[in-house]
This record gives structure tokens, C-alpha cells and sequence, in this order.
């Protein structure tokens, strides 16, 4: 019962933390809460259900396509709709009401284009799981565990060594300061929203694969995620996605004492816990950003 | 710092309003103008009915089955002449199986609508959430699919075409205690009026039979994650699992069941013929309760032609009844509605496609047979003991 109960909180972490790691990494670099985050996955996934399901294309194909198609929504985002609003110097209040009318909106859009019906992408045949220790895991939960795994030292690696890491680091930290040393901050902008959009992309994809595809599931993995980022400190990388593991472990345990339609309830106790007591998170500092 | 967390704190203030949408609305608003409607002699303007069930979201499947299934009442009528020289219009409203759109869609229909009566919902909340408002504006309500025993007192202006779970609950427990002599049953459901009306039931009755309830959890119907619940349920000593939920979070329960290797019996409510459930993974000998349902081969066969499908959808004959009684009751006595109320209280023993009508003195079926139904192979059956 213990291993099932921590592979079952491993994975809803690991779900929650390919939405929490995108979301932070667009947070950090335009210091605003882009809600729309969790929408850019129900849109990958409905864009991989209408490219496999509907027009037959084979995965190889479509799983970089819907990658590059969520990195591209999220930069067009950016583009389209926060850009102008930053060049009019708007506040980080009405970006996040412009994120939350996004997501919104492309909950809705997805309902009226493919109906409000749960859709079931039958890529892999599912059955029984792998038994481990008397505990069940399954080939599709083995790969979302190693994937975020894979992710998680990449995206490290990345922001502390390669170049433009450290240049995201920079306009992180101090976007003005980063500028004056001939940084285009747009850009790393720009950058972050497609890293982070190509996350949620991938997102979708497993997500997809574990959970099936309906409009609303955004929003809900984006409470999820907002609330693990806020935990792991939304400014952290790192933070974030061990944010993600704690939510999910404690959302998981708890429910073993507790009856189970607490579930979400524990998730929001433990958020404005961490608000009132430590509001910077786990791994956040005060001022800035971490790797 | 204080800045930033008062964004956070006011973008999920925000979410949370959004994501209220899942929880009971237990005061609906309500219209007090209560106005009356005087019956025009010699009127010739068309008869306003109002329709209400789910077009989105969960359960939408069977609701849009059953809204062709008042369709087809409807146009009998209309191709016939109408209601004394009248004809009679629709106005469809998606309640989306949530208590809160029902309710938006119920003060919709009655006071800006304004119509006479009301078909639906089907869900019970969407039924539930309206009572109120049909009770003040004096509306009937004929309800196609809603089963919760609370609609039973609601009010003087509810009826159903269907049992309520009182029965069905009742019928679900003895099956289990005595056919499949399962003594110790774990209950899973989720919150809803609906589920945890019949979960409610199930275990009064399970446990008056002698039987042990070992575990009892819940989920929230918008839950696309049970495996911990699941777990519980595994490494409880049940026999058997009582589950009763809407289409979506079943699909993927079951699923999750599949995957965790729980091979206990599983039984269901009625809910589950939705042909989503029925062709979904993992259901493969799940049995589930239903009301007993003339095979009306007339009607099967007209239906399917006008609507192209290939089956008539669980409530579609439901819907169908409920929407010929009330028509027939206004061609009786009018559109007066207080005249329409009590003389539906006198339908008896009113042969419908979807069985035998005869309402009690709570507006509720007279009577109420059920049948155990079982998936095999993605396709329902009756039970019969090997």
C-alpha cells in the first residue's frame, strides 16, 4: 500500500511538474502569472488527437509536431497579445487577466471544435501494470517518471551552463540591469515562452496518453501546477518541480487518512500555508531568480 | 514581495470562482415577480415548452440523445395539428449537468422564456438546482433522468419520469448481499446529488441486509486521478466495489482499475449504459442496475430513422414520455399552470414508451422495476448467474 500510494503521488508530481517547470520558466523571465500555461497543453493535446486520431499521421511524426505546434502557440501569446500590452506598460494585473481571458477562451474554442465529449487517444494499448513489489505501475507511468527525469537535468544543465540560460538568469534577475549590458530582453521573452509552451507541449502529449483529453483539463492541471510552483518557489526552477513532487506525495498520502474528497483541499491548505509562511517557496529567494 | 503575492492570491481568488462551477449551488436565485400567465381564449400563438438537459460537458452524450428524443414527441404533435390549433416550440437549454449552469439555464427558461412547462433535467442536480424557482413561478417540471431520492420533496411542481434511486440503491444492495453473496463491499462515489443519493441508499440497505461496509471514499466528479482512492479500495477486504459515477471520471476509473490489477466485482448505477462507459477499457464483466424497459420496437425503429443513430440512448424514451404526458396534459386542460400541476397528479397507469406511468402523491413513479445488466466484450447484457 505504502509503494503504490508513493508511485501514485511520483506520478501526479511528475504531471504536475511538467506544467509547474514551463510555468516558471515564462514566470521568471516576464515576472507575470501566464495562466493561459495549462490551456497551451489542452491545445497540444487536442492537436495530437487531431493529427493521429483524425488524419492517421504516425506518432514520430506527430509527437515533435505537437511540440513545436504548443511552442509555437506560445510564442504567437506572447507575440500577439502580451507583447502590446507590455509596450503600453501595463501592469502585471490586467497581463493576468489577459491570461486568464486566453485561457478562457481556448478552453471554450476547444470545446465548439471538437465537443465537449471526453476523447480517448488509443495510441498504446493499455492493461494491467507492471507488478513491482505489489505495487502496479504502467509502461506509459514508467515513461512519464524517466521523461520528466530526463527533463529535470536538462532544463538544470541548461539555465546554469549554456549561454542563453545564463542570459534568461540575467533578465530574470534584473531585466533593466540586463538591458543596460545590451541584453534584448524581448527576446529572452520570446525564448522563454517557447521553452517553456514546448514543455507544456510535451505536457499535453502524456498527459493525454494517462489521463484522455477534454477542454477543461487546463485549467485544473493549471491550479495544479500554479500551486506546486508557488510551494517549490515560482521563481525556481528546481523549486518548481520539486514543488510539484511535494503536492502531489501530500495530495496522495493525505488521502490515505483522509477521505478522498479532501484531495483538493489539502493541495490549497498547503498553498496558503506556504503564502502566509513562506511566501517565496521552498527554494525561491526574496529578490530575483535561482538556476 | 506583498505585490506580487497579492496577484497570486487574487488570480486564484479567480480560479476558484471559475472552478466553483463544480460545487452544489444550494441557493438558486430566484425571480419573485411570480406573474401568472392569463390563458388567452381562442389563442393561436405557439405553446412555449422549455427543455433542460446536459448538451455539454460530462454526461452530454445521452443529453443530446435525449433532447432528439423530445424533438421527436414534439414534431408528432406539430405534424398533427399541434395542441388545439396551436403549435408547440422548444426552447433547448444546456444545464451541463451542473448544478450552477442548470440554474442559470432554469431562470432562463422561466423567467425570461417564460415558458409553460419544463422537461428535465436530466442530472439530478440540474433538477435540484431549479426546484425553487419552478416551486415560486408555479412551473412544472417533468424530469427525464433525474433519480436522487431528495427530488422526491422538492416541491408540489416536480415530477419525474423515472424512479428514484430509493429503489435502485435498494435493488443494487440485494443483488450484491444475496445474488452475488458479497458480505463485505467497499463504496466508492462521487459528489454529486445523483451518486451520493444512491451510494447513501446502497449502504443503509447493504448494511440493514447484514452485510459490512469495509471502506467508504469519495472523489470529485471533475477527478481524473483515483488510483489512490483505488488503492484504498484494493487493499481493503472487499468483495465487491459499489461505484457510482458520471461518464468521465468512470472512463478513466476504470481504466486506473485495469492498471492497478483490482479484479473485484464491480457494479454501477444505471448511468452506466452511456455507450461511452460501454465501449470504454476496462469494463469487461461490470454489472450495473437498470430500469426495466419494454422493448418498444416501434419506437426503437422510428426513433433510429429519424435520427440516423443506430441505438436509442439510456432516458431517450424517457425523454420522449415526458415531453407527450405534459403536451398531452396541456391539450387536456390548458396552459393555466396550476391546472397542469394537479391534473398530472391524475395520470395513471399511462402507457409510455419507456413503460408504465402512474404518479404518487411526491410527483414520483408509482412503481419501479430494475433488471442487473453486465458488460461483456463493450456490450451490455442481462445478467444471468452462471
Amino acid at each position: 500500500m505504502f509503494l503504490q500510494l508513493l508511485i501514485n503521488g511520483l506520478i501526479a508530481g511528475s504531471i504536475y511538474a511538467l506544467i509547474s517547470s514551463g510555468f516558471s520558466i515564462i514566470y521568471t523571465t516576464n515576472k507575470f502569472v501566464h495562466f493561459a500555461h495549462g490551456s497551451t497543453a489542452t491545445v497540444a493535446a487536442y492537436f495530437l488527437y487531431w493529427t493521429f486520431s483524425g488524419l492517421g499521421i504516425p506518432i514520430y511524426i506527430t509527437f515533435p509536431l505537437t511540440i513545436f505546434v504548443a511552442a509555437l502557440f506560445g510564442f504567437l501569446i506572447h507575440l500577439v497579445i502580451y507583447l502590446p500590452l507590455k509596450k503600453r506598460k501595463t501592469s502585471s494585473v490586467i497581463l493576468l487577466i489577459a491570461s486568464i481571458g486566453i485561457m478562457i477562451f481556448c478552453d471554450n474554442l476547444m470545446q465548439l471544435l471538437f465537443g465537449a465529449n471526453v476523447k480517448i487517444l488509443s495510441i498504446f494499448p493499455h492493461g494491467r501494470g507492471i507488478e513491482f513489489l505489489g505495487a502496479y505501475i504502467t509502461p506509459i507511468q514508467i515513461a512519464i517518471l524517466i521523461i520528466v527525469l530526463i527533463l529535470f537535468v536538462g532544463l538544470w544543465t541548461f539555465s546554469k551552463y549554456s549561454r542563453l540560460g545564463k542570459i534568461m538568469r540575467a533578465v530574470a534577475d534584473n531585466p533593466e540591469l540586463a538591458k543596460t549590458t545590451g541584453i534584448n530582453s524581448v527576446r529572452i521573452q520570446h525564448w522563454s515562452f517557447v521553452i517553456g509552451s514546448a514543455i507544456a507541449g510535451l505536457a499535453g502529449i502524456l498527459i493525454a496518453l494517462e489521463h484522455n483529453i477534454e477542454p477543461s483539463m487546463g485549467t485544473h492541471l493549471m491550479i495544479q501546477g500554479f500551486t506546486a510552483a508557488v510551494i517549490g518557489g515560482v521563481t525556481s526552477l528546481p523549486g518548481s518541480i520539486v514543488g510539484a513532487y511535494v503536492l502531489g506525495l501530500v495530495e496522495n498520502f493525505g488521502i490515505w487518512w483522509l477521505p478522498s474528497g479532501y484531495k483538493s483541499a489539502i493541495a490549497f491548505v498547503l498553498l496558503l500555508a506556504f503564502l502566509l509562511v513562506r511566501p517565496q517557496g521552498i527554494f525561491g529567494i526574496n529578490k530575483g531568480a535561482r538556476e | 514581495m506583498p505585490k506580487k503575492l497579492g496577484i497570486m492570491i487574487a488570480g486564484l481568488a479567480l480560479f476558484l470562482l471559475i472552478g466553483g462551477g463544480c460545487s452544489r449551488t444550494d441557493a438558486p436565485t430566484t425571480n419573485t415577480s411570480g406573474a401568472t400567465e392569463t390563458p388567452a381564449v381562442k389563442d393561436t400563438s405557439p405553446i412555449k415548452l422549455g427543455w433542460l438537459g446536459p448538451l455539454t460537458g460530462d454526461v452530454s452524450s445521452v443529453g443530446t440523445a435525449n433532447r432528439e428524443g423530445t424533438e421527436l414527441a414534439v414534431k408528432e404533435i406539430n405534424d398533427a395539428g399541434g395542441i388545439n390549433g396551436r403549435k408547440v416550440e422548444v426552447v433547448y437549454e444546456d444545464g451541463a449537468c451542473d448544478s450552477k449552469t442548470a440554474s442559470n439555464a432554469g431562470n432562463k427558461l422561466i423567467n425570461v422564456e417564460k415558458v409553460t412547462a419544463i422537461v428535465g433535467g436530466l442530472c439530478s442536480g440540474e433538477t435540484l438546482a431549479n426546484t425553487t424557482v419552478a416551486e415560486e413561478n408555479k412551473v412544472v417540471m417533468v424530469a427525464y433522468g433525474s433519480t436522487a431520492p431528495s427530488l422526491t420533496t422538492a416541491g408540489d411542481y416536480i415530477f419525474r419520469v423515472v424512479p428514484s434511486d430509493s429503489y435502485q440503491g435498494k435493488y443494487a444492495a440485494n443483488f450484491v448481499y444475496s445474488t452475488l453473496g458479497k458480505k463485505k463491499v467497499a463504496v466508492l462515489y462521487a459528489k454529486t446529488d445523483y451518486t451520493e443519493g444512491i451510494a447513501q441508499v446502497f449502504i443503509d440497505e447493504y448494511k440493514k441486509l447484514g452485510g459490512e461496509v469495509v471502506l467508504t471514499d469519495t472523489f470529485l466528479q471533475t477527478d481524473r486521478d483515483l488510483k489512490t482512492q483505488l488503492t484504498k479500495v484494493k487493499n481493503s477486504e472487499a468483495e465487491a466495489l459499489y461505484f457510482p459515477t458520471y461518464t468521465e471520471a468512470a472512463v478513466v476509473g476504470f481504466k486506473q482499475m485495469k492498471e492497478l490489477g483490482l479484479s473485484i466485482s464491480i457494479i454501477g448505477p444505471e448511468g452506466y449504459a452511456d455507450p461511452k462507459i460501454v465501449a470504454a477499457e476496462g469494463t469487461h464483466d461490470t454489472m450495473y442496475t437498470a430500469p426495466v424497459s419494454p422493448e418498444n420496437e416501434s419506437f426503437n425503429n422510428k426513433f433510429m430513422a429519424a435520427t440516423k443513430r443506430t441505438d436509442v440512448p439510456i432516458y431517450t424514451t424517457h425523454a420522449y414520455d415526458a415531453t407527450k404526458i405534459l403536451l398531452e396534459t396541456i391539450k387536456k386542460v390548458g396552459t393555466d399552470k396550476e391546472m397542469i400541476k394537479n391534473e398530472l397528479y391524475n395520470v395513471k397507469n399511462y402507457q409510455g414508451v419507456s413503460g408504465e406511468i402512474t404518479f404518487d402523491k411526491n410527483g414520483d413513479l408509482a412503481t419501479a422495476n430494475y433488471e442487473i445488466m453486465v458488460i461483456k466484450n463493450n456490450k451490455s447484457e442481462k445478467y444471468s448467474a452462471q
